[in-house]
């Protein structure tokens, strides 16, 4: 229970020391003082005593007589503070013990005694040994008895003192410790001050840790405020990162993947490799042009630039392509480490409109076949590269008619049959192209008008085919007028090709009347 | 010259005369005296005081003395004694008091009057006694003088 390193303990140390330290060398002093005090007192008694039969002795002296002398001598020798006594005069000597004195050797004290009547007169000597030893025992004990006193009144003052600083100083002060101990720093706990202590040392000390307390307080409220907002921003941050619908990756210089979001891990499972450690040095497991991607992102870190660009994805069979838009960026931390952000945005779907609206320029909306910018396009590649083709001008008859009785969309039906004829009665590496209206391209892989006969041929029988709208019962029929060019065996110029089976296309037309088998006219050239 | 005199320093005077008419005799010498038939002619203070305080009981020459006190005569008596020890005569008594137990000493003899000293001094020759001056007779021989 009691600390013995505790304040209590340390002062009770220093105090009986310092007292037991005091007492020893004022009880020393004051034993000699009392020492020779008792002495001095004690001769002076001797006087006194002589004083008291002073009268007796002188009368004694006087008349002679014995008796008186005897009376005064063994009054003194009565005393324990005489050892012996003696009085002489000329007719008259007593003595009590003067012997043991004289082996004793004391020293007496002499009085005169005087003529009782004319005290000018000396009659006698009265001769007195103090009993040294007993006035010294008795000097002795006083001195012990005040010396013990000290002592006493020396452990009596202590003891107040202890228990007074006790109270007033050492008790206060393990509450104040007690209470402090049991506070926790940054609430609102107090320590409360001692009572009668409100302007002592001890008052200022428990104001001056409870404003410490308060500054601790503030602080922690501080930092709480401050971490429950970075707490927030972190939640916030997070929600922005894990629930990107871009796969975003923080990795380091050597691949390692130190943080992934939900998106990512959702891309790498669709096109499945699975969720792993590492893509390689810069992801590029994850590409079809893996080397591409990789230089790319190289050429740009070495500049420390990002890098940016569209790249399709390596996915199974079963996947549809996927494409996604790659930002890298380089980053370096305070400490000098290298990372990489890499953000992959999924442009599939975008990928997907861009080439559906480049299908739209080159292919004809309604109909699916090439439209005339296709065709021109295909043309003039076919050309590029040397292709022998022929190029046959298809013109339909009845068509205007069939748009005038039965509206637009019976006029569409009619395309889109046509179109649909053409695709599937021309030979694989031959191209039907809707040239505009009711106009069309056909590129036949034939140098000879025998090849080109033939197909044409199985073309016009498909066409001809009687053909019902909706409900109605009448068959409907269209026709055709052809002409065609050769390439490059007429003219390596597309205009002129086409101008040249446009001419031939035109002879036919003149006979869809007058001889409708006679459709096919062969472009001539001239000379 | 005598009209000078104030009237207050002369009732002053007889204002005395009047309240201490003994005064005159205080004036008087006490005389220790003998007989005329003793043969010591004088004591000195010494001897006087060795005979009155019971010292010794004879003269310096060996005859024997009878000191006697006065009783009745108190001032004389006192007198005596402040005179001879210094002592006042409760001092005095207180002495004696002491002393009777022991024995060895002996108080002076009483008469009660001058006058009975004077008789007594007819008929004993050892006798000493005390007397005022004027009262010293032809029968007595003045041994010692108070000055």
């Amino acid at each position: 229970m009691i600390n013995i390193y505790g304040l209590g303990v340390r002062f009770s140390l220093f105090l009986v020391a310092a007292s037991v330290l005091v007492v020893i060398v004022t009880a020393e002093f004051f034993y000699r003082t009392t020492f020779e005090n008792e002495i001095n007192e004690a001769n002076k008694d001797i006087k006194e005593l002589y004083e008291t039969v002073s009268a007796t002795a002188s009368v004694a002296a006087f008349l002679e007589d014995e008796d008186l002398a005897k009376e005064a001598i063994n009054g003194l020798a009565k005393s324990n503070k005489i050892l012996a006594a003696s009085i002489k005069s000329e007719s008259l000597y007593y003595q009590v013990n003067v012997t043991d004195a004289i082996n004793q050797s004391t020293e007496p004290r002499v009085f005169v005694v005087r003529h009782p009547f004319i005290p000018e007169e000396s009659l006698a000597e009265v001769n007195i040994y103090p009993n040294l030893n007993y006035i010294e025992e008795q000097a002795e004990q006083i001195s012990v008895d005040n010396s013990f006193s000290l002592y006493v009144e020396a452990l009596v003052v202590a003891i107040v003192a202890l228990i007074t600083t006790y109270y007033v100083t050492i008790s206060p002060m393990l509450r104040v410790g007690r209470s402090l101990h049991k506070i926790k720093p940054g609430t609102s706990q107090r320590i409360d001050v001692p009572r009668y202590h409100s302007r002592s040392e001890i008052g200022t000390l428990v104001s001056d840790t409870n404003n410490l307390l308060g500054k601790v307080e503030e602080k922690f409220t501080q930092e709480r405020q401050l971490r429950e907002e970075i707490e927030f921003l972190e939640k916030r941050f997070r929600m922005l990162f894990e629930n990107a619908k871009s796969s975003i990756v923080l990795m380091t210089e050597h691949g390692f993947i130190e943080l992934r979001n939900k998106a990512f891990n959702e891309l790498v499972v669709k096109i499945g490799l699975g969720v792993k450690q590492d893509y390689g040095e810069l992801l590029e497991e994850l590409f079809e042009q893996a080397s591409v991607v990789k230089n790319t992102l190289q050429e740009a870190f070495k500049r420390n630039e990002f890098a940016t660009g569209e790249f399709k994805l390596k996915t199974g069979d079963n996947v549809e392509t996927m494409w996604v838009q790659l930002i890298a960026n380089p980053l370096l931390t305070e400490n000098g480490e290298r990372f990489y952000q890499l953000t992959l945005i999924d442009i599939s779907s975008r990928k997907q409109e861009l080439q559906k609206l480049a299908l739209q320029a080159d292919f004809d909306t309604l109909t699916g076949i090439y439209n005339r910018n296709g065709g021109e396009k295909l043309i003039a590649k076919l050309m590029d590269k040397g292709h022998h083709f022929a190029l046959a001008l298809i013109d339909l008859n009845g068509f205007k008619a069939v748009n005038d009785i039965y509206g637009h969309d019976a006029g569409d039906e009619v395309l889109v049959f046509v179109s649909q004829q053409l695709k599937e009665t021309i030979r694989k590496n031959d191209v039907a192209i809707r040239w505009g209206g009711d106009e069309f391209v056909l590129l036949l892989q034939a140098d000879d008008e025998a090849s080109v006969t033939n197909v044409i041929t199985k073309v016009n029988e498909a066409v001809k085919q009687p053909f019902f709208f909706g409900e109605e019962c009448a068959p409907t029929y269209v026709s055709m007028s052809v002409g065609v060019a050769f390439f490059p065996a007429m003219t390596s110029n597309m205009n002129a090709l086409i101008k040249l089976a446009d001419v031939a296309m035109y002879k036919a037309k003149q006979n869809k009347v007058s001889a409708p088998d006679d459709y096919l006219f062969f472009a001539e050239v001239d000379d | 010259m005598k009209l000078l005199i104030p009237y207050s320093k002369i009732i002053l005077v007889l204002a005395a005369l009047l309240i201490w008419p003994s005064s005159l005799y205080a004036q008087d010498n006490i005389v220790v005296v003998t007989s005329q038939n003793n043969t010591i002619e004088s004591i000195d203070k010494k001897g006087l005081i060795d005979l009155y305080m019971g010292k010794y009981s004879a003269f310096s020459n060996g005859e024997r003395a009878t000191p006697i006190d006065i009783e009745e005569e108190t001032s004389l008596k006192e007198k005596f004694y402040k005179s001879l020890v210094g002592l006042p005569l409760a001092r005095v008594n207180a002495y004696w008091s002491r002393l009777k137990f022991s024995g060895r000493a002996t108080p002076p003899a009483v008469e009660k009057t001058q006058e009975d000293v004077a008789e007594r001094l007819d008929n004993d020759n050892s006798a000493l006694a005390y007397i005022y001056e004027s009262k010293v007779t032809n029968n007595m021989k003045v041994v010692y003088r108070f000055d």
